[in-house]
């Protein structure tokens, strides 16, 4: 057989390959009826099939500028089609749940499911506490000495109203993240951040002792058996 | 006809499947069978091209792909903020 031969079956049997994969695409995009669903059929579309297809011109035809032009063909939706399957996966989802973030019931995971709690955890304590420093509403001078004013000696003295000056956005800052619980989360403690500052500071000082601690109390129970 | 024409033939009734698909289901569920069949479009054209002996046909192929693309964008951008 020559190379012309052969390059005809293989180009034959490529486009077969190619329109193949598309029409079950086609029929399973009727089947499926979720949206969710409905997008798997998208991806070998736009991959194995125009990837096939491609490849059977490609070797049909001479080298030339046909040749790059469908190369670029192939290029292009292989990078845009996931792009439009995430955009469109996202717009359902915000349509159904009208967010875009994970409930922790969703995950199949514990330790995932924990991790996200605790990073919900977190993400409302800097909200209130965002909230809490707008509702206070001190100047960032009285903020950082405590609310003791230059001329008042250790006395109290109302909060005054914001200035004209800009704020202190450091001071801001570090006193938000003050209050993160995951900054002072000891090393090799995974589930840290998701327990407050006293109960890992007991942890750590647990560890720092030689103290069993809970985790470990637990593996040691669970090797020990009933 | 020649091996490009049947492929032609197969991709467009391939877009019978992905119209019926457009006219059931979700918003959603409709917006996807949309972009499938962008896509087929996109293969069907290619193949037309590959047909034709004009080179500048397959400028329309990736013409054609592009705004697929956009208008993909474009319509779930709707869905999402709108619809």
């Amino acid at each position: 057989m020559s190379v012309t031969v052969v390059k005809h079956v293989l180009s034959i049997a490529l486009l077969a390959g190619g329109v193949g994969v598309v029409l079950v695409c086609c029929i399973g995009i009727v089947v499926a009826n979720d949206t969710f669903d409905r997008l798997h059929f998208i991806t070998p579309a736009s991959t194995i099939g125009i990837g096939f297809i491609s490849l059977a011109i490609i070797l049909s035809k001479p080298l030339g500028s046909t040749t790059l032009k469908i190369a670029l063909l192939f290029v292009i939706t292989v990078v845009t089609s996931p792009i439009l399957s995430h955009a469109t996966a996202r717009a359902a989802r915000i349509r159904r749940f009208a967010e875009w973030r994970i409930y922790p019931e969703e995950l199949a995971d514990d330790d995932q499911r924990e991790r996200r709690t605790g990073r919900d955890e977190e993400a409302r304590r800097i909200r209130e506490l965002q909230a809490s420093l707008a509702a206070e509403d001190v100047s960032p001078t009285l903020a950082r000495d405590g609310g003791r004013g230059a001329g008042a000696e250790g006395g109290r003295q109302e909060p005054t109203r914001r200035s004209s000056r800009p704020p202190d956005k450091e001071a801001v800052v570090w006193r938000i993240l003050a209050h993160m619980p995951g900054l002072r989360r000891p090393p090799g403690d995974p589930a840290g951040h998701v327990r407050g500052g006293d109960e890992v500071r007991e942890v750590r000082d647990r560890r720092v002792s030689g103290a069993p601690t809970d985790a470990s109390a637990e593996e040691t129970r669970g090797e020990e058996g009933p | 006809m020649n091996m490009w024409q049947v492929g032609t033939a197969a991709l467009l009734v391939g877009l019978v499947p992905c119209g019926i698909a457009c006219l059931r289901g979700s918003l959603g569920a409709r917006l996807v069978a949309l972009e499938l069949a962008g896509l087929v479009a996109v293969l069907v054209a290619l193949l037309i091209s590959a047909d034709s002996s004009v080179s500048s046909v397959l400028d329309i192929t990736l013409l054609l792909a592009f705004v697929a693309f956009v208008g993909g964008l474009v319509f779930t951008r709707f869905l999402g903020r709108w619809l």
